[in-house]
């Protein structure tokens, strides 16, 4: 392989943002090290452990350190105007100690010979502002999706989220434990199509009328326009289109958008609101975007997270045909088979709830009999996807032994694999039970739950001993044979 | 499991940036290999120095990372021909003969907008009584991207775009009162002048365009940071703006807010970027040449689409919005 000339962090720019992180870190850490500073240059005192806590919306800094200290020393000076409050806990009873804490001119003092009852050990809490407002920004690379691919047919939007540390050498290097918290993500939610889909074409027929009879001041147009607005009728609407309009964009203020999201972990839901669009500015009665901020915490243990954020847009639309009283019509419609996002449903059923929801779906899709297992595969691929389970099909292989590995499905959230078995003839049960049983030391290697799923043309005669034989015999693996 | 977490976005908007996260415990590798297909361009690389890696076309080979378990990545995704396209990426972890130890693979579905013309009428035929367009310009957005639609008129096209009259006062007076409001907000805060003089510029002279919208972008960034560092300064920003519309807010009904705001969305993710523009129509025919340019929600940049010369005709003297003259199909309809 050739040697590229290859930058830091931004290869294809070729800017080397090496020296700005770590004048970053410094920053942000240079009070830390001056505490630090002032106490390992104590006689008689020790430091035990230390903690740092970046709360980021805030841009505050908590520097936690635990300190075991000798009858020599008597009082602990910070002359450092950084700080902006000490809090004093004695360990292990986590008793507060303020009563030895005072405020200096330009700092903070701890008079040890008030801590009650005598303890040498204590955890001494810093509260610091951080200047640097892109601090964030540069130790922490943030991504989301701009757009969601998805259809009007589709009943949720998704868009994912990403956050990883830049540099961990360094932090770690400076720090040895660092949080920081509460990390903003805001994703645009595109809101616009839904609404234009749920507001009916003679509502819109009738606001503009209204809108015309309201602007012309010519008496003629003004009695055609009070003609035409007779002759669409009376609607449940009519009379209240003011009103209603209210209520509509009501459904955008943050209380009531929250119940149209839905965001997984480690991100967390913190607020909505509409979407910057000063461009658009005569027109902000309604937004086109939603902006949904979720937050996360990264520390160096774990340097990345990975989220997603769910708009149930169906939920929108149905809300918004309940405000304008047309909601009972629509509901008589044939809803698709296939159901919303069941985040929370799947959450709590876990690899059960996948094992159950093949038992009960696989067969019904298989539309004929089988030829190969590829096609046992697709089905359940379809399956889980219809279903939004978080598997991915043939993306990992391993080696084992000199042999190598690639399950048909690998989920890392449910720390599962799953391989798909057809058994067509009689001969096949035992080869499928030996390649069950071979298979099983390697993947065990890398999952720790494995499912094996069986679709069997009517070769398998006894079921029960066929999946207890194997699952008896090996923890957290689980056999399901579909009958055709 | 050796790799704890692993993570390539499955869609992407064409042009947008795709990270990567590797985090693993306990595999004894001697070097990762990268495999990118063409349409991805690593961007940004971290927890790695410049003397442990290596470059051959699409692969790259990690021989040792700062701290090991951790790999952080970002590519650059391309605009690309076809609107669906999907494009492969894979992390090996290799032993010391190069074989493979562990192998993650992803597939990232890229996908973009994708305006094509479906009909193009010589005539169109406005009535005004009925509020009804004859046989309009059909488009659709092949793509599974949101399209931001704007219009150019050309040179030689006999009629030329504008804002109806009550538009063109309502904006007027909007902007002359948000400029004077935001000079006082220029003066209370300095540090700030020059980007609320960038805004009042941009807002004052909206050429539209995926230049107007880039640059609109980044002054709205730079404030939003400014609004940040100083809440006051923010505050002040958003009561200048929300005092210049609630002066001016009685010369625009609610009604006509919503149906404005219903015409800027077109059907199959087309948003209008402004659909309060007009052309002159009559009874005469008169021809409109005119050029559609899209662009999407990373502000890429597309093709314009040139529409011939199409005659326009009415059963009287007035205005018709621009996007009335389209039809807007879904895909394959």
């Amino acid at each position: 392989m050739n040697e590229v000339k290859f930058k830091f962090t931004d290869y294809l720019n070729g800017r080397d943002l090496m020296s700005d992180i770590s004048k970053t870190a410094k920053s942000l850490f240079g009070l830390v090290e001056k505490i630090n500073k002032t106490l390992s240059e104590m006689k008689d005192l020790e430091i035990l452990n230390q903690e740092l806590v970046a709360k980021t919306p805030e841009l505050l800094g908590e520097y936690s350190v635990a300190i075991s200290s000798g009858p020599f020393v008597r009082k602990l000076k910070f002359p450092f105007p950084a700080i902006v409050n000490l809090y004093a806990h004695s360990m292990p009873d986590y008793s507060d100690q303020r009563q030895a804490i005072s405020r200096l001119k330009d700092g903070f003092e701890i008079s040890l010979d008030r801590i009650l009852p005598t303890s040498n050990n204590l955890l001494l809490s810093f509260e610091f502002r951080i200047k640097d407002n892109k601090f964030v920004k540069k130790l922490v690379r943030k991504d989301v999706q701009h757009d969601s691919p998805r259809g009007l047919e589709d009943e949720s939007d998704e868009y994912w989220m990403h956050a990883q540390l830049k540099h961990l050498k360094i932090l770690e290097r400076l720090y040895r434990r660092l949080d920081l918290r509460d990390i903003d993500f805001g994703v645009n939610v595109a809101v616009h199509q839904d609404l234009k889909t749920a507001i009916p074409s003679d509502f819109v027929r009738n606001l503009k009328i209204i809108a015309e009879w309201i602007k012309t001041k010519d008496r003629v147009k003004k009695w055609r326009l009070g003609w035409e607005h007779l002759r669409l009728g009376p609607k449940s609407y009519t009379g209240k289109e003011n009103e209603l309009i209210s209520d509509i964009q009501s459904l955008f203020f943050p209380q009531e958008f929250k119940r149209f999201v839905e965001v997984t972990e480690p991100f967390r839901y913190y607020e909505s609101v509409r979407g910057v669009d000063f461009y658009d500015l005569p027109f902000q009665a309604f937004p086109k975007t939603m902006t949904v901020v979720s937050r996360t915490t990264l520390n160096l243990e774990s340097p990345a997270a990975k989220g997603k954020l769910i708009y149930k847009k169906h939920v929108l639309r149905d809300e918004i045909s309940r405000i304008l009283g047309i909601l009972e019509k629509k509901k008589k419609r044939k809803r698709r088979p296939i159901s919303i996002v069941r985040v929370t449903e799947k959450q709590e059923l876990g690899l059960n709830g996948v094992i159950s929801k093949i038992e009960e779906k696989l067969r019904p899709t298989i539309h004929k009999i089988p030829e190969k297992e590829k096609e046992i595969q697709d089905a359940l691929e379809n399956l889980f996807i219809a279903l939004d389970y978080d598997f991915e099909r043939e993306q990992v292989s391993f080696s084992y032994s000199t042999k190598s590995y690639k399950p048909d499905f690998t989920s890392d959230s449910l720390r599962t694999a799953v391989d798909v078995k057809l058994c067509k003839d009689p001969p096949d049960e035992k080869r499928i039970i030996d390649e069950i049983n071979a298979d099983i030391p390697a993947y065990k290697s890398h999952y720790e739950n494995l499912l094996f799923v069986v679709y069997d043309l009517g070769c398998i005669r006894k079921v029960t001993s066929f999946t207890k034989g194997i699952e008896k015999a090996h923890e957290k693996v689980f056999v399901q044979i579909i009958k055709h | 499991m050796p790799v704890k977490s692993f993570f390539v976005p499955k869609t992407a908007l064409q042009g947008e940036e795709i990270p990567l996260h590797a985090i693993w415990e306990e595999i004894d590798y001697h070097g990762i290999r990268i495999d990118l297909s063409s349409f991805l361009q690593l961007k940004e690389i971290y927890n790695i120095v410049e003397r442990n890696m290596k470059k051959e076309h699409q692969s790259f080979l990690i021989k040792k990372l700062e701290v090991d378990g951790y790999l952080g990545m970002v590519f650059q995704s391309k605009q690309l021909e076809k609107a669906r396209q999907n494009a492969w990426l894979s992390l090996t972890f290799l032993d010391q003969k190069g074989e493979m130890i562990e192998r993650r693979q992803a597939k990232i579905h890229l996908f973009r907008p994708n305006i094509v013309v479906e009909e193009i009428p010589n005539v169109i035929k406005v009535d005004l009584d009925k509020r009804f367009v004859y046989n309009r310009i059909k488009l659709r957005n092949d793509g599974d991207g949101t399209a931001i639609v704007f219009f150019k008129t050309r040179k030689d096209s006999e009629l030329k775009k504008k804002l109806p009259k009550s538009v063109r006062e309502f904006r007027k007076k909007f902007y002359e009162d948000a400029e004077s409001n935001l000079s006082r907000v220029q003066k209370q805060y300095p540090l700030y002048s020059s980007l609320v003089e960038q805004y009042v510029k941009l807002l004052k002279n909206p050429v539209k365009g995926e230049q107007y919208l880039k640059d609109m972008e980044n002054v709205l960034t730079q404030l939003k940071e400014g609004f940040e560092a100083k809440e006051d300064f923010g505050w002040a920003f958003i009561e200048a703006l929300a005092a210049a519309l609630m002066k001016n807010v009685h010369l625009i009904t609610i009604f006509e807010n919503f149906l404005q705001y219903l015409s800027s969305i077109a059907s199959k993710k087309i948003l209008i970027l402004d659909p309060l523009e007009v052309v002159p129509v009559s009874t005469e025919p008169k021809e409109l040449a005119m050029n559609v340019r899209t662009t999407d929600l990373v502000r890429g940049k597309y093709p314009e689409i040139n529409l011939p010369k199409i005659k326009i005709v009415s059963n009287e003297r007035g205005e018709v919005q621009i996007h009335r003259l389209f039809e807007w199909k879904r895909s394959h309809e």
